[in-house]
């Protein structure tokens, strides 16, 4: 009689042990499989070259080097204006020194290509490559 | 004391590997509940443990993932799933999502109706797909793509994917007028194993 009962024990426990018919297990996962079926991630495009992440494509490199003209070409506008403002002040004034001055640091710091290009994101390691349309409209 | 051997035998008499059922219930409930990582691990541990068909799971779970170049490898060893449509139509995404079309045009030609029918569907569509893109002659810039793809994954010890990229780059390079680097790339190819399962 004990030995019937060892019996049952290890059938007991075997029962428990274990983790379901198996058949029942590969067919859930091929339901789950079918369910879960993916689809392809993008349209088909053979590649042509790959650039590293960090690298720029050539969108960014176009409207960063848009960006840097037009700040060179602003800030080209700003000193012909400050130089001949500067002049008028210095002959008005008489006095050269002066003007040269004037030429260089009292003109408005914003035609400095420099200036520009950071108040639009696009110096080295900067982010931001679209120059704001129109700097009047630039925060509030 | 015979008997209590004998019903102890019972006890740990069960099929295959202890756990091995246990890891690949666990894989295919993880895989149901969307948790492919954790479907991964457990089958990758069912497969260690002896359970062939887990290797074809633990692959569709890398395909889930979006570990497409993975997933190509994983399958190259999964022999169970050669025959078997569902996964061969997950192998096929594989491909596809590496970049490896003509290997995904090829699979998916074998899933056909097999599937079932929301898979054959999607199947046709993506094959469509492919023979748009594969329709005019490929550039020079993209056997390049390839033939550099499959060195850098020689290089990086991956001989079943340098394989896969190295027979696209033959492939392209054939539907090319001037067979531009077609010898160069066989070349290539003949130095790698050659490829596992259905090709």
């Amino acid at each position: 009689m004990p030995a019937f009962h060892a019996f049952v024990l290890a059938a007991v426990l075997a029962a428990g042990d274990a983790p379901g018919d198996p058949a029942a297990v590969r067919a859930a996962m091929r339901e789950a499989l079918r369910e879960a079926a993916p689809l392809p991630s993008a349209r088909p495009v053979l590649p042509e070259g790959a650039l590293p992440a960090a690298q720029m494509t050539d969108a960014r490199r176009t409207m960063k080097r848009d960006a840097e003209r037009m700040a060179i070409e602003h800030a080209k506008k700003g000193a012909s204006q400050a130089r001949h403002d500067a002049r008028g002040e210095g002959t008005r004034r008489g006095n050269a020194d002066e003007m040269m001055h004037g030429d260089r640091e009292g003109g408005d710091p914003s035609c400095d290509p420099a200036e520009m290009m950071r108040s639009r994101g696009t110096m080295p390691g900067g982010d931001h490559t679209m120059p704001a349309p129109d700097p009047r409209h630039r925060g509030m | 004391m015979t008997v209590f051997l004998l019903a102890l035998d019972l006890l740990l008499a069960t099929p295959g590997q202890p756990g091995m059922e246990e890891h690949l219930a666990a894989g295919a409930r993880a895989f149901r509940e969307g948790r492919y990582e954790s479907a991964l691990v457990e089958f990758r541990v069912a497969q260690a443990l002896g359970a062939t068909d887990a290797a074809g799971y633990a692959a569709a779970s890398l395909v889930k993932l979006g570990r497409a170049e993975e997933a190509v490898e994983a399958f190259a060893v999964a022999h169970e799933s050669s025959d078997d449509a569902l996964l061969g139509y997950y192998r096929a995404i594989a491909c596809y999502d590496a970049r490896l079309y003509l290997c995904g045009d090829r699979l998916l030609g074998e899933v056909g109706e097999r599937a079932g029918p929301r898979i054959a569907e999607q199947a046709r569509k993506t094959r469509a797909a492919i023979a748009s893109e594969l329709s005019r002659e490929p550039s020079r810039a993209s056997v390049d793509w390839y033939l550099a793809r499959c060195a850098e994954r020689r290089a990086d010890g991956r001989p079943v994917l340098a394989g896969a990229y190295c027979d696209e780059a033959v492939a392209l390079a054939g539907k090319r007028g001037d067979r531009y680097r077609l010898a160069e790339a066989a070349a290539q190819r003949a130095a790698l194993p050659a490829a596992s399962g259905p090709r």
